[in-house]
């Protein structure tokens, strides 16, 4: 389950535009993943931000940036704008548009950190998102990979306190112990970063979406498979997008102007427990 | 008859009868002149420059792979469309292609002179195929371009002066072109507002 600690973690970043506690709404948020690798789960958990945006019905715009894989308006090609990113220009849109929407998520492709950044630099972005009431909230995925760990460090140590960040672990896909241990733990605790967990789905589960998407000639989300899914898969998935829309829940400010007032309910789940037979 | 080879093995040069197998063989440094039956002899002339080595066509003409375009890719369409109107009233003005690409360039797409003026003559070939085409200038009063030409021309009152007279429709042609541009270039952002009890 969730290792999110709201209670811990201090309300106020570190940074400007943090939300103010007279109950005024914070500023609206760009939330991407810029690091190097593939396959760690980026648009996963842009699916799962937008099924939770649709949840609690918060308007939000999304941008589909990776121009080779396109995953993200795969799934939901009627929400979706595509917006390849190729060179510095490509950031150009994004930037006109900013402020507009309290929420702009943007799925960018692998292997274009160093271009990402030199375009933040270029357009001197983090001086307009100030001036537009804009933050930006970087998905830094805690893998162990060389490439994944050394984007992050250039992510962090480019953007510093001007970008709120979020830890994903994501076990699934990657292992996160020598991140965890290294020295881009303690850079994102001086930021008060918050960790959120993606839950496992089993491989029968993905296989039987997969079966399902393929019979259906398009890439169904998760939602749109579970009318389609054995009974078992259903709940699977069910569990799988409660669990994560609870941790989006406990570290919305992160990741919206205001507060969300429609709540997931969180059953308690069942804690597996290690017995010692000799203490019995 | 010798030709002087070098061994690839000794890398020294040796002297080889040139036998008629030798000719033949497809590394032989005589062998393209000798493709007779490879090349297509059009006249009597044509048929006297081959036997005489004065063939026209190099000789070392392969069919060459042209490369495909990769599957679902869009149609080539010139980024100079948008400033057809722009060219072709500066080309009235007596402006050179050099002038007239320096300020497309200007306006945001460079370009070179010879990129200008082929993509002119292309246009015009064109519309002389559809048989729709005047030669420039001799368009007649009531066809598109000419007519808004000659509106803007008699509300300018008192400037007879062409260069100056003109400015005006470039600016906006220029403006025209960069905002179609830009919106066939960035599309614009969509904003989802999810509607109560949304399941996405």
């Amino acid at each position: 389950m969730s290792t999110t600690s709201t209670s811990s973690r201090p309300r106020i970043r570190k940074g400007a535009g943090n939300p103010d506690d007279d109950g005024k709404p914070g500023p609206n948020r760009i939330i991407c993943s810029l690091q190097s690798t593939g396959r760690i789960g980026k648009s996963t958990v842009a699916q799962a931000l937008i099924s939770w945006f649709g949840f609690a019905g918060v308007e939000f715009a999304a941008i589909d940036a990776d121009g080779e894989h396109q995953t993200l308006s795969r799934w939901y090609p009627e929400i979706v704008t595509k917006l390849p990113f190729r060179q510095t220009d490509d950031l150009l849109p994004i930037l006109n548009q900013t402020g507009s929407m309290s929420a702009m998520l943007i799925d960018y492709p692998a292997q274009s950190t160093q271009s990402l950044l030199s375009a933040f630099a270029h357009f001197q972005a983090f001086d307009f998102f100030e001036s537009k009431n804009t933050r930006l909230t970087s998905l830094i995925f805690a893998s162990d990979e060389r490439p994944a760990m050394a984007s992050a460090a250039e992510i962090i140590s480019t953007f510093g306190p001007r970008s709120d960040y979020i830890i994903v672990k994501n076990p699934a896909r990657f292992q996160s112990e020598i991140f965890m241990h290294s020295q881009l733990s303690n850079m994102l605790a001086e930021y008060s970063a918050p960790t959120i967990k993606i839950g496992r789905i089993t491989r029968t589960t993905l296989d039987h979406l997969d079966a399902e998407s393929a019979k259906a000639k398009k890439a169904l989300t998760f939602r749109e498979a579970e009318k389609l899914l054995p009974a078992g898969s259903v709940i699977e998935l069910q569990s799988w997008r409660n669990r994560l829309f609870a941790q989006f829940e406990d570290i919305c400010d992160l990741l919206l102007p205001a507060e969300v007032s429609k709540r997931v309910e969180r059953p308690e789940s069942l804690t597996t427990v290690k017995v010692d037979p000799y203490s019995l | 008859m010798h030709e002087r080879r070098v061994s690839q093995i000794a890398r020294k040069p040796f002297r080889i009868a040139l036998t008629p197998g030798f000719i033949s063989a497809p590394d032989s440094s005589v062998f393209p002149k000798l493709r007779l039956k490879a090349r297509k002899v059009a006249s009597v002339n044509g048929c006297y420059r081959l036997l005489t080595f004065q063939s026209t066509i190099p000789l070392t003409t392969r069919k060459r792979h042209k490369t495909q375009p990769p599957p679902g890719a869009k149609p080539f369409s010139s980024a100079l469309w948008p400033y057809l109107t722009l060219i072709t009233q500066r080309r009235l003005t007596r402006a050179t292609w050099g002038e007239i690409a320096e300020e497309i360039s200007a306006a945001g797409t460079p370009v070179t002179r010879q990129g200008v003026h082929v993509f002119f003559k292309r246009c015009k070939q064109r519309e002389k195929r559809r048989g729709s085409s005047y030669a420039l200038g001799t368009e007649p009063a009531n066809a598109g371009f000419a007519a808004r030409l000659g509106t803007e021309a008699s509300q300018e009152e008192g400037s007879s002066d062409l260069s100056v007279q003109p400015m005006t429709a470039i600016d906006e042609m220029i403006a025209h072109a960069r905002e179609t541009t830009r919106i066939a270039k960035y599309p614009k952002i969509k904003t989802h507002k999810p509607k109560p009890d949304a399941q996405l």
